[in-house]
């Protein structure tokens, strides 16, 4: 079971509106390399994991994928508080205005729903590690694009750390991935 | 491992818990640790506990947390705290023998939660299992996360 911490992982006070980044920002809270699709991604896994290195490793990196899809949704909602219908007119989110108003709704950058097509679970611990490894790459990547893309000191702070964070579990996948790799009984 | 409770047996006399958890043999554990790990405040900034996983981005440096009054304060050594436990049972998952790391675990993980209580006791219940005696629903009486102030 999980337990609710009423705090974020790491803190979040935009004070910009800004709804062309939210617009962009999105795609990590329901894109093909966003944070739904990482918690959901290891948390599936973990049952067909080998041994409890696995069970234990998959569990706590998807319980902390969670708390970082509250920090996206906090910085989506944040970035879009107070938007008017006009306002989300201009930016281009009058598509979104219409189906949800200022609500936060898992999408990629181009509008298109959160899908699980986004991720795999084969049962093979080494091919679902590699997917695991190639995802925090992948996550990694984007965030670097989006820090391109802004100059607030509020988002960048975040999307950094964020970012750090996809580095690290990228090396404990990877440790992991290797460990497998030498010790299970079945070669692969 | 789950066997400190039972099920009534209800239908099933002779069921069998097949495929029991076949636990690997141990790895070596890696170079020494310790002499990587940042101080949690430096720790927490940067996203990473360990100085030689640390990978900044073109020229960006990690953004300092500078509390502005005694509730951040307290709430930053909560989240400082939570973030080095946090980071070492991630190693631990991989590595679970590796005694210096656990012992840190250990130190860690009750700073953390004193820190926790600290902070509770002033600016309300961070987690619904801290309520008791409450005179009012404390957990709905301070601001949520995502709120701005
Ligand atoms: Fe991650």
């Amino acid at each position: 079971m999980w337990k609710y911490e009423k705090k974020l992982q790491y803190p979040v006070s935009i004070k910009k509106k800004n709804l062309e980044f939210a617009k962009q920002l999105v795609t990590q809270y329901g894109g093909f390399a966003g944070e739904l699709a990482a918690a959901l991604r290891y948390l599936n896994q973990r049952y067909t994991m080998p041994d409890n290195r696995g069970k234990a490793l998959l569990t706590d990196i998807g319980s902390e994928e969670l708390s970082h899809v509250e920090i996206l949704s906090t910085m989506l909602y944040q970035l879009m508080k107070d938007a008017t219908p006009e306002e989300m007119k201009k930016a281009g989110l009058a598509s979104h205005y219409a189906e949800h108003r200022n609500a936060l709704y898992p999408l990629d950058a181009n509008g298109v729903p959160f899908t699980v097509t986004y991720f795999a679970t084969t049962g093979d611990p080494i091919a679902d590690l590699s997917e695991d490894m190639a995802a925090e790459q992948k996550a990694r990547a984007v965030y670097e694009s989006l820090i391109d893309l802004t100059d607030d000191p509020d988002i960048i702070g975040p999307l950094l750390w964020l970012r750090q964070r996809e580095i690290v579990h990228f090396q404990r996948f990877k440790e992991l991935y290797e460990f497998y790799k030498k010790n299970l009984k079945e070669p692969r | 491992m789950n066997n400190n409770f039972r099920y009534d047996d209800y239908r099933y006399s002779d069921m069998e818990i097949l495929n029991q958890n076949q636990i690997l043999p141990q790895s070596n554990e890696m170079e020494n640790q310790t002499n990587h790990l940042a101080e949690p405040y430096q720790a927490f900034v940067q996203g990473n506990l360990f100085n030689n996983l640390y990978k900044g981005y073109k020229n960006y440096r990690p953004a300092r947390i500078i509390p502005n009054n005694e509730q951040a304060e307290l709430l930053l050594n909560v989240d400082q705290l939570c973030f080095v436990a946090h980071e070492l049972n991630l190693y631990l998952d991989n590595y679970p023998n590796d005694q210096k790391m656990i012992q840190l675990f250990n130190k860690y993980q009750s700073m953390a939660n004193m820190a926790t209580q600290e902070y509770e006791k002033k600016y309300g219940p961070l987690s619904i299992t801290s309520l008791s005696d409450d005179k009012q629903f404390s957990w709905e009486a301070y601001a949520w996360p995502w709120e701005v102030e």
